[in-house]
């Protein structure tokens, strides 16, 4: 099975994939590769024809864009679509990108992601993933912050039968600041992994990792997340929260927070959660009138409302917001 | 209005509650006082229905209504009020829909309609203005980032908005300076209504010169201990809890 893995699929070292078997999961797919197409709203003529099953945008200097750009990648049965996203961004040009992934059928997408920021520009990239619970997706993105460089990610995971998210992020600028958040849903037999490993290359840079999980029934969830500070990154800020909601007694939740520092002079900082819901601000609401019922609500609603406000965008806000509504029904 | 009688409960099989008796007639204020572990949190979170609070015997009844058969929400439809020791902070959950999620949902158990958006704010800016609560704090989520203070003070608009029957108020003066302390108290006696009973609990009688009892208990190992006018208040605090626990 090894081999028919393309080697677009990130390094499959035992550790690094310790908790997510995407062998097994892909040995109960039967596939074949196939032509992804991307569906895009606008910004046409920045378009570089040079990859033939992906997409790559080239952002020229100090372009700024009023509206988000829309890429769609919708799987189908049997298929195998193995893409691309490249994105450069030139410097002080800004913009967002939303990255809309759903599917109908047992299939396997696997995405690279390629992210270039040079000095100054500034990506927001969203992501909102409503898979066929029966697919296998695996997700590797990888940006590189120039000097000043800006990137905000938010990534909601309704997910699939099998998924895989990993995030690589190279602070090689000094001020370059990342800024990391996820919420990931996951129910019936699903799996969801997010793995992320953030570079502090350059002195002087701010990055951060804001990840939820909400479990129910007897999904599984992973949360591996690396802050690595190298030697001449003085001044490094790195901050990483994994909170994890298990909403049954089945769910299983691994998180893995890892902190490798080589500079002395550095700020980092991790914490992680896994439980219940609590029991004292449930109390609390109760003791107001709501019921048990409400008051589950309100707290699951106010759990995953920290990571949507993460979305500086109002309008991108409501569109994740109502797909997560509809998740939480 | 509010009948204890003979009250046990424990917590993970230890008793703290050694057979109880209290009763407060409506309209009138009740002040509980006694050292610290006395049981005086004990018996709020017994009255309000916590998990883990093991009722091992006797009754509590407001109004006539068996408190102990309902469920914490029940409770508070029922007219009964807890303002917390330690008021609980919820990140992502803002003040304004917090206080507009709990109103209807005790007017929709009362059997009242829910208000809309308007009426219901209407109603929040006459509270909020008569307890100094500025606009800001009902921006936030509840009590997260308020000080000591705008704790207490939210603990009072709450109750306020929600108009129980009858009141707990569990070491609502604690970390309070005299000011904060000054708004606090009279937030509770602009409420002080014939219908309506409070049951104060207090650590040190400075907040009973400023709400002032009818009848002032001590309370020691789980039990009411002595039963006075508000001066017992003043003797407790020159003489000490030691002579009555002893
Ligand atoms: N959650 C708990 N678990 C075990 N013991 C508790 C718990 N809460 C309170 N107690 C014990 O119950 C007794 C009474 O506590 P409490 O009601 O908080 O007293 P007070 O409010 O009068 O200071 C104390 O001995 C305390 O240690
Ligand atoms: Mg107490």
């Amino acid at each position: 099975m090894q081999n028919l893995l393309p080697k677009s699929l990130p390094d499959l070292d035992k550790e690094h994939w310790k908790y997510s078997n995407v062998n097994a999961a892909l040995k109960k797919l039967d596939v074949a590769l196939s032509q992804p197409v991307w569906e895009m709203t606008g910004a046409f003529e920045f378009l570089h024809p040079d990859i033939e099953n992906g997409v790559h945008l080239s952002i020229p200097k100090n372009k700024q864009f009023m509206r988000p750009i829309e890429l769609k990648l919708t799987g189908g049965e049997g298929q195998h679509l193995d893409t691309k996203i490249v994105i450069d961004v030139a410097e002080g040009a800004s913009l967002k990108i939303i990255e809309r992934q759903t599917g109908c059928g047992a299939y396997w997408k696997n995405i690279k992601v390629d992210i270039n920021l040079a000095a100054n520009a500034q990506l927001e990239y969203y992501r909102l993933c409503e898979e066929d619970p029966f697919c296998v997706v695996t997700e590797f993105l990888t940006a590189n912050l120039a000097r000043d460089a800006r990137f905000n990610a938010v990534v909601v995971n309704g997910c699939s039968g099998f998924g895989r998210n990993e995030f690589k992020v190279h602070l090689n600028g000094a001020g370059a600041y990342a800024d990391l958040s996820g919420l990931a849903l996951l129910r019936g037999k699903q799996h969801g992994d997010t793995t992320i490993c953030v570079d502090h290359i350059a002195p002087h840079c701010k990055s951060s990792q804001f990840f939820k999980t909400i479990l129910q029934e007897s999904a599984r969830g992973v949360f591996q997340g690396k802050i690595h500070v190298y030697k001449d990154a003085q001044k490094s800020d790195g901050y990483q929260l994994s909170n994890n909601l298990l909403l049954s007694p089945l769910a299983e939740m691994d998180v893995k927070p890892e902190l490798e520092i080589y500079a002395d002079d550095v700020k980092c900082s991790h914490g992680t959660t896994t439980g219940e819901l609590d029991e004292t601000p449930m109390f609390y609401l109760r003791s107001r009138g709501l019921n048990e019922q409400d008051a589950r609500k309100l707290l699951i609603e106010a759990f995953v409302g920290e990571v949507l406000d993460k979305m500086t965008d109002e309008t991108i806000r409501a569109l994740f917001d109502e797909r997560v509504q509809l998740w939480l029904k | 209005m509010l009948k204890i009688k003979n009250l046990t409960a424990e917590i993970d099989g230890k008793q703290i509650l050694n057979g109880l008796d209290l009763e407060v007639k409506a309209g009138e204020v009740h002040a509980i006082m006694g050292p610290n572990g006395a049981g005086k949190s004990t018996l709020s979170y017994v009255l309000s229905g916590r998990d883990g609070y093991d009722v091992t015997g006797g009754t509590a009844e407001l109004d006539g209504i068996n408190l102990l058969d309902l469920n914490p929400n029940e409770r508070a439809a029922a007219g009964l009020f807890l303002a917390f020791q330690y008021p609980v902070e919820i990140p992502g959950v803002g003040m304004t829909n917090f206080l507009k999620t709990a109103l209807n949902s005790i007017r929709k158990a009362r059997g009242q309609n829910e208000l809309e958006a308007l009426d219901f704010l209407k109603i929040l800016k006459s509270r909020q203005k008569e307890l100094g609560i500025a606009d800001d704090m009902l921006k936030r989520a509840v009590n997260v980032g308020f000080s000591g203070g705008e704790k207490k003070r939210n603990e009072v608009l709450q109750m306020a908005m929600l108009e129980p029957k009858f009141c707990i108020l569990d070491e609502t003066d604690s970390g309070l300076d005299i000011d904060a302390l000054k708004i606090v108290a009279d937030g509770v006696n602009k409420l002080r209504a014939p219908d309506r009973g409070f049951l104060v609990i207090t650590h040190y009688q400075r907040l009973l010169d400023y709400i002032v009892p009818d009848v002032v208990h001590v309370l020691a190992k789980g039990k009411i201990v002595k039963t006075g006018g508000a001066e017992l208040a003043k003797e407790l605090e020159a003489k000490g809890y030691a002579e009555l626990v002893a």
